[in-house]
């Protein structure tokens, strides 16, 4: 089960607890193999790409043109090799970015903010809804904490019509529910605030007449 | 607003971790985890052609559970048993009720503990999943239940076969596969 030295390549498992190497073949769907040095049991789907290791990365630079031939469109010297699936510029194995299954140009890659190139993303509406809420629910579990209704019911609703319109979750979409609950948290921290202004002054004009 | 139409569907419900909630989703082409944490989202994809193999791991965590909920459980119980006991002993009426309503109260929790330990029992051996690429091993921190691993398997299997072999072919062991793609196995 376990290979002496190198791996072969493409074939090779490494176990998930102490890395030690073994042989692919032994997995399959259902079978539970225990790891000689660990003792984890593992069990692996193993796909076809484990037989087709990617290719080595080349410093391809891309074929001469001769004339008549399509030529890429930022290396005029050099053949065409594949058309941008984005904006159909010819490209020469140079310029051509595989990426995802398509084929792009460097310069779509770089100004398409292709939603496969995101890593993070602030969702706005869920910070309103946690402006809005979080802070009532503080005042209900610990009074002191109301002075934080005087900053956060206004971001409450400013973050929530801010980021109305701003790009969603990659994944929910739109949710404009929980930025209107954002906005509903913060017109109540808003109107508590207002509402214990009123008393205040009140209770000083009541006790400043008497 | 073309960008309101949900680009993926969901594989796993949301898993409360120590760094906020984290999804697995399935996109056109990849896999997508989404680790969100106060309303910030952080993306992980594995584009179908990469996925060399899924791993799981078999953890202790359904025993470690178990051990905990049956050890409260059985705490409770006793106390209620004891609170009884002491109830029928007791010659004040007001000991008495309060004794009466401590033993329903921890006969209740004890009862409820020893049901959430059924419950984890009845959900399987839990796992650690993997998924391997040519860049090495990357843990997914959901699901974590083997029947839950098996079922998510089976859901993206096809469209990464689709992705890796131009026939689709129902791979499984490295040997089958080797057949289908008529390769010597090494």
């Amino acid at each position: 089960m376990i290979t002496n030295g190198a791996p072969p390549a493409g074939q090779a498992m490494r176990c998930p607890k102490c890395s030690l190497s073994l042989e692919a073949a032994v997995f399959g769907p259902g079978t539970w193999v225990e790891c000689p040095a660990c003792r984890s049991q593992l069990s692996a789907t193993i796909f076809p790409a484990m037989m087709n290791p990617p290719d080595a990365v080349t410093s391809a630079t891309g074929e001469r043109a001769i004339e008549g031939e399509a030529v890429c469109f930022f290396h005029p010297e050099k053949r065409a090799a594949v058309s941008c699936q984005r904006c159909g510029r010819f490209l020469c194995t140079l310029c051509d970015v595989p990426f995802g299954g398509k084929h792009l140009c460097p310069s779509c890659l770089d100004s398409a903010k292709l939603p496969e190139l995101l890593n993070r993303r602030l969702i706005w509406g869920q910070l309103a809804r946690i402006l809005g809420v979080w802070p009532l629910l503080g005042v209900l579990i610990c009074l002191p904490f109301w002075f934080m209704v005087i900053v956060s019911g206004p971001a409450a609703v400013f973050v929530a019509l801010w980021g109305w319109k701003k790009p969603p979750s990659l994944v929910h979409g739109y949710r404009h529910g929980a930025a209107v609950i954002g906005i509903i948290g913060g017109l109540i921290q808003i109107s508590m605030v207002i509402g214990f202004g009123w008393f205040m002054t009140w209770a000083f004009r009541q006790s400043a007449f008497k | 607003m073309s960008d309101s139409k949900p680009l993926y569907e969901r594989l796993t419900r949301p898993r409360f971790g120590l760094n906020g909630t984290g999804s697995l989703w399935l996109g056109k082409d990849h896999l997508l985890l989404v680790n969100n944490t106060f309303a910030v989202e952080r993306y992980r994809r594995w584009y179908f052609s990469d996925l060399q193999a899924i791993v799981m791991r078999r953890t202790s965590m359904r025993l470690i559970w178990n051990l905990i909920l049956s050890a409260l459980a059985l705490m409770l119980i006793a106390g209620a048993g004891g609170c009884l006991y002491g109830s029928t002993t007791s010659t004040v009426s007001d000991d008495v009720t309060v004794l009466v309503v401590m033993a329903a109260f921890f006969g209740l929790l004890g009862f409820g503990f020893a049901a959430a330990a059924m419950v984890n029992t009845a959900m399987g051996p839990s796992c650690a999943l993997y998924i391997q690429t040519p860049h090495g091993l990357d843990r997914l921190t959901t699901p974590i239940r083997v029947e839950a691993v098996e079922k998510l398997t089976a859901r993206f299997q096809p469209p990464i076969l689709a992705a890796q072999t131009p026939g689709g072919n129902q791979g499984g062991t490295l040997r089958e596969i080797a057949t289908a793609l008529d390769q010597p196995l090494q």
